[in-house]
């Protein structure tokens, strides 16, 4: 198993959604985003976490969504509205939490069957 | 989005103020949310929550939790908040009052906290109680409360509550306590102060056992009533049939001896219906015998510390020890006393500032006084009690000791004969008029101890030799 | 509390006066009680803290006994006397060296008033006179007249105490004496009485206990003592002092 096998699974998902894979492990200054995506005119930021044993949403830090943003920000030189997604991937599944706000809040989650 | 709503409640002093959380969960990373000035203790529920959630094989709810206290400007803290949360995770809304906490396997438990704020919803109306397992003394005190007491979280979903644990045996006092007290006289004097709520000083060389009296008081006091037991469960979270017995000491600083405004209570509100015991009088810092004048005139203490104003309620019987000289020895039968006279007389001072004023009773208390048996001391006490509150019904005391001076000529009638004696020998040696106060509530007490309807001159008597140890202690260094 | 005028030969004196050859008549102020024996107290106004409490317990064992405590009104030795008297509820005549409209010193203005009224207040000058200093020891001269015998409990030498107890030597009365430490100049006049034949008193004897020692009820000692106050006091100080304890209202004498 890869060291990246769970953000290949999510990328795999994403392009069986209509998903457009731009980059993924993409090395900016502000860190590194884990998948770009686009599907119709949405820019897409993913990050993937994978964690065995408890919630792994849990570790998406107030710090790791502003990385995100800043990342976001410096991708599209901020000409472009974009979306933050992350999945928190168990063994058991991955939630998917879809438009990530700076403050936790998201617009819809959906609980995926990854592997 | 769905709004669960359960109550539960806080402690003032020992007033109850009722919080009411409201739960609601959104989508988003998983947070759990407190709001409204939760301090750490509470805060910490969420870890409690959340795994005795998981041991009945709930978890939860997915995304933004938040937990709201209202009202929110007053700062929450406890662990008992834990229950209401987890009922309103597994159940949904609740009129009842909520209160216990939780452990991380699902079992729920009491705490002196949570037995205090239980006490105090219901001395304010509340009936309904979702709570830990009380023992069954608890229980008796609040005969109309209806209580759905779980031992685990689980029996939240099964609606079977579980019934009283009994009463953990507590050390009833023994009445032979008060009979290991040597002396007659002093016996008496202590009897007569228990009768009629008098604070009294005991006054001695060292080592004469004024400390020891002190203590066993507390065998001849009645037993605390149903609604005592009530206040006191909600001042101290415990529950005796004893009264509280303070030992107090004069390193005792201002916080702990009135209580803090963080929400401790103070010596004189656990010895609250009870007694206080200040040992060595004269020694304890000005700032406590000054605000304890406040607190022995309203039977309640203030504390007040940023926005937060708490109201204690402190009616005690005060006992206080004392010796006659910073030496000792004034008045010993054969040691000699090495203090000069001004030494002694600032000691002396100090015997009748503000609290030492609004004491009635002055024993001196000698090594080898004779002893005998008293009769029935503690039916005595009780009979007086009973006769004492009967007498004054409605006036809003029950003891002779509590009245103040200002309602004494009011409220305890002294025959023509005896007014004219008492006022002759007032303006004869120059009493004042607290003096004259004092001596007709000891007689009440005294006559009321003999089983006297009136009070005569030889019950004024013997009042006036409780009020003349000073002045005979006075005499020795003049 | 009348203001009256007395010839040296009233009867009320028992001949005191006029066996001391006096002829000015006297202005009294407060109750006219009946004379019977009488003991001058007299001292230094700058009392030890001993001479103070000797003078106070002799005045209340005197008064105890029924004697009327005689003494100058003065700061001092004087007024200890005068409260140790009426501690006990004792008589007790307070002699000023003025008239009774006015009054020296200031400090005893207040005991003054309480003998005018439980005691007498008398002197041999007319109403408005201001006090002056060869009036005092006329004054002293009344004192010694008026007392049966004489105690100086603490007095320095050439003081108005000596005076007034060469007065009382002249008028062939007792006069005793307290002794005090030798190197004490305060003391100095009275220790030197003892040396010139003045009885040394040398023990207060303890009234209390002997005197109300048949009394077994606390009706029995109020009537016995006339004021329950005093008897209240006098309960506190026997029971203090383990001599007895207090049984409702039976008294009973402890035998130690």
């Amino acid at each position: 198993m890869s060291k990246h096998f769970s953000e290949d699974a999510v990328a795999s998902l994403l392009v069986k959604r209509g998903y457009q894979i731009l980059a993924q492990n993409l090395l900016l200054p502000t860190g590194e985003v884990d998948i770009v995506a686009l599907r119709h005119t949405e820019l897409v930021f993913v990050e993937v976490k994978y964690r065995t044993g408890f919630d792994p949403a849990e570790t998406i830090s107030k710090k790791k969504l502003d990385r995100l943003v800043s990342s976001a920000l410096l991708y599209t030189a901020g000409q472009r509205s974009f979306r933050i997604d992350v999945f928190a991937c168990t063994p058991q599944g991955c939630t998917w939490y879809k438009g990530v706000s700076q403050g936790g809040n998201c617009q819809g989650m959906e609980w995926v069957d990854l592997w | 989005m769905e709004i669960v709503k359960v109550w539960s409640g806080l402690t003032y002093g020992d007033a109850f103020m009722p919080v009411e959380m409201q739960l609601t969960y959104g989508p988003g990373l998983p947070v759990f949310h407190m709001v409204g000035m939760v301090t750490e203790s509470t805060e910490e529920a969420k870890e409690r929550v959340r795994y005795a959630l998981k041991s009945i094989g709930r978890s939860m709810p997915q995304g933004r939790v938040v937990v709201a206290f209202l009202p929110s400007e007053l700062t929450k803290s406890g662990s008992h908040f834990d229950l209401a949360i987890v009922y309103g995770f597994v159940k949904g809304s609740s009129d009842r009052l909520i209160v216990g906490e939780v452990a991380l396997d699902g079992s729920v438990r009491t705490t002196q906290h949570s037995l205090r704020v239980i006490a105090s919803a219901y001395r304010s109306g509340w009936r309904k109680f979702i709570c830990p397992v009380l023992p069954q003394d608890v229980v008796g005190v609040m005969p109309e409360a209806d209580f759905f007491m779980v031992e685990h979280v689980q029996q939240l979903l099964s609606d079977s509550g579980e019934k009283p644990s009994p009463t953990s045996s507590s050390d009833v006092p023994a009445l032979d306590a008060f009979e290991d007290v040597q002396g007659f006289g002093l016996k008496q004097a202590a009897l007569t102060a228990a009768a009629g709520w008098h604070h009294l000083l005991l006054m001695g060389n060292p080592g004469v056992g004024k400390t020891m009296v002190a203590e066993r008081m507390n065998a001849v006091m009645p037993e605390l009533d149903n609604s005592e037991r009530l206040d006191v469960l909600c001042t101290t979270g415990t529950l005796s049939a004893v009264r509280p017995y303070r030992f107090t000491s004069w390193t005792s600083t201002p916080a702990g001896f009135f209580g803090s405004a963080k929400g401790v209570a103070g010596e004189v509100t656990l010895a609250h219906d009870g007694i206080l015991v200040m040992d060595e009088f004269p020694q304890y810092r000005k700032d406590i015998l000054e605000g304890l004048r406040t607190v022995m005139d309203t039977n309640s203490v203030i504390s007040s510390y940023g926005n937060q104003r708490i109201v204690w309620p402190a009616r005690f019987l005060l006992v206080a020890t004392s010796n006659p000289c910073p030496c000792g020895f004034l008045g010993h039968p054969k040691k000699v006393c090495k203090d000069s006279p001004y030494q002694v007389q600032r000691y002396l001072g100090r015997l009748s500032g503000p609290v030492a004023d609004r004491i009635d009773l002055h024993y001196w208390v000698k090594a080898d006084e004779p002893d005998a048996k008293l009769d029935k001391p503690r039916d005595r006490v009780l009979e007086v009690w009973h006769r004492q509150r009967e007498r004054w019904q409605g006036t809003g005391f029950s003891h002779a000791g509590q009245i103040p001076g200002d309602r004494v000529d009011e409220l305890i009638s002294v025959s023509p004969t005896v007014r004219a004696a008492l006022e002759n020998a007032v303006e004869k040696h120059g009493l004042s008029k607290r003096e004259k106060h004092k001596i007709i509530r000891i007689s009440r007490t005294i006559a009321d101890l003999e089983g006297h309807v009136d009070i005569t001159v030889a019950h004024l008597v013997q009042a006036l030799s409780y009020r003349m140890v000073l002045p005979w202690l006075r005499s020795l260094i003049q | 509390m009348t203001v009256f005028e007395l010839q040296p030969d009233d009867p009320w004196f028992g001949g005191r006066l006029l066996r001391a050859s006096v002829s000015r008549p006297i202005y009294a102020k407060g109750i006219r009680f009946a004379l019977q024996k009488t003991v001058g107290l007299v001292g230094t106004r700058h009392p030890s803290p001993y001479g103070a409490k000797v003078a106070y317990d002799l005045a209340r064992y005197y008064a105890s006994l029924g004697y009327v405590v005689v003494s100058g009104l003065a700061f001092g030795i004087d007024e200890k006397a005068h409260e140790g008297a009426l501690s006990v509820g004792g008589l007790t005549i307070g002699v000023l060296g003025h008239g009774l409209g006015a009054h020296y010193p200031r400090a005893t203005l207040e005991l003054r008033k309480l003998i005018e009224s439980q005691g007498l207040v008398v002197t041999w000058y007319a109403h408005q006179v201001p006090p002056r200093k060869a009036f005092f020891r006329e004054r002293n001269m009344l004192i010694a007249a008026l007392s049966d015998f004489l105690i100086v409990v603490e007095a320095p030498e050439k003081s108005g105490a000596l005076v007034t107890a060469d007065f009382a030597l002249s008028l062939g009365k007792d006069v005793k004496a307290v002794p005090a430490d030798i190197d004490r100049l305060s003391a100095r006049g009275s220790n030197r009485l003892i040396v010139e034949g003045a009885e040394p008193i040398i023990d207060i004897p303890d009234v209390g206990a002997e005197n109300w020692k048949q009394c077994r009820t606390v009706e029995e000692l109020v009537a016995e003592v006339g004021d329950f106050v005093e008897a209240g006091r006098i309960i506190a100080e026997l029971q203090s002092t383990g001599k007895v304890q207090l049984n409702g209202n039976m008294i009973e004498w402890l035998t130690t």
